[in-house]
């Protein structure tokens, strides 16, 4: 495999939140030939390698060089995104007992706050690597959101009797195609069936200005997301399966 | 078969009512079990049970209890505590 055949993405806030240099490097190309030496040779103590399975007999390579597989990214999407009748799970009066608004990014510290001290996110590829850590994880979500709202993207919480629950966050590709970035429940309502309707609410807001086709993407690590996103209406349009590489740790330069 | 839970109402009708939905032998569900070591057990299902469990038990449980239910225990002391 030859350069060209691979994208190498600049990953300068991982190299500052992780505090390790960090490629992340994304296959592109199909080739008789995987020159995986040259990945080695990248000044990166952590290599994220990101590939489509359709590459599948490449991993032994990728495997007997110290590359783990730590999740896949499973990319969905919602086409024709239709209000969904929330009455069919909560009756009006428990319906009554939520609150659904945006948070405006001059006071997104009300979830970054939150998410400091209840740690929700636990099964992306920084919480689940047993280098890494759930802190530095949520750390780095913390710094991304922060990012994405002083950008174009848009925060929601949710909230049951004004207790914060969950949060979802959006930002618009075009005026029919937007990119639900994330959603999170908070730790101590999580498997409560909160999820869905955090989820429902967001979908029917988009609904409401006229969006037509929802992106976005959970990790296999998170079958339970998956699968209320699937019960609602998104189709998985494509998986993608993303190795890691500690250089220091594992084997040097390949050898 | 005798089982222990069968002396307790409420707990039978738990324990039969997760029994349906989760589609796994009444034998096979502990009172101590966790919920979310129940095969199928999530988050969609956890809303099905309170449906189911209202419905039958002519109950209302309140949203604000649901955070703090995790095994089925939890679910029978609630229960008891509402009826």
């Amino acid at each position: 495999m030859k350069l060209n055949d691979v994208k190498i993405l600049s990953t300068f806030w991982d190299d500052e939140i992780l505090d390790k240099k960090t490629s992340e490097i994304k296959i592109l190309a199909d080739k008789d030939f995987i020159e995986i030496d040259s990945l080695f040779n990248l000044d990166s103590e952590y290599i994220v390698l990101k590939i489509n399975p359709k590459f599948q007999r490449y991993y032994l390579n990728f495997v007997s060089k110290t590359f783990y597989q730590i999740e896949s990214q499973i990319e969905i999407v919602y086409e024709n995104v239709e209000l969904f009748d929330i009455h069919n799970f909560f009756s009006k009066s428990k319906l009554e007992e939520f609150q659904f608004n945006q948070v405006s990014a001059n006071k997104i510290s009300l979830i970054t706050d939150i998410i400091s001290n209840n740690l929700p996110f636990t099964t992306d590829r920084i919480s689940l690597d047993p280098y890494f850590s759930h802190e530095l994880a949520n750390k780095r979500y913390i710094r991304w959101i922060n990012t994405m709202v002083k950008g174009d993207a848009m925060a929601f919480e949710l909230a049951l009797n004004d207790k914060p629950i969950g949060f979802s966050m959006i930002k618009q590709i075009d005026n029919k195609n937007v990119d639900l970035i994330l959603t999170a429940i908070y730790d101590t309502s999580k498997s409560t069936g909160f999820g869905l309707l955090l989820l429902a609410l967001t979908l029917n807001l988009l609904t409401g200005r006229g969006y037509k086709n929802v992106y976005t993407r959970n990790s296999s690590n998170n079958v339970n997301s998956l699968k209320t996103h699937l019960y609602l209406g998104f189709k998985i349009t494509d998986v993608i399966n993303v190795f890691v590489m500690h250089k220091k740790i594992g084997i040097t330069n390949g050898k | 078969m005798n089982y222990p839970w069968r002396e307790n109402m409420i707990l039978e009708k738990i324990i039969i009512a997760l029994s349906k939905l989760l589609d796994i032998p009444a034998s096979q569900i502990n009172p101590d079990s966790l919920l979310s070591d129940l095969y199928g057990w999530d988050s969609l299902n956890s809303i099905r049970f309170i449906d189911i469990l209202e419905n039958e038990l002519n109950i209302v449980i309140p949203l604000s209890r649901i955070e703090k239910m995790n095994s089925i225990n939890d679910y029978a002391r609630l229960i008891d505590e509402i009826k």
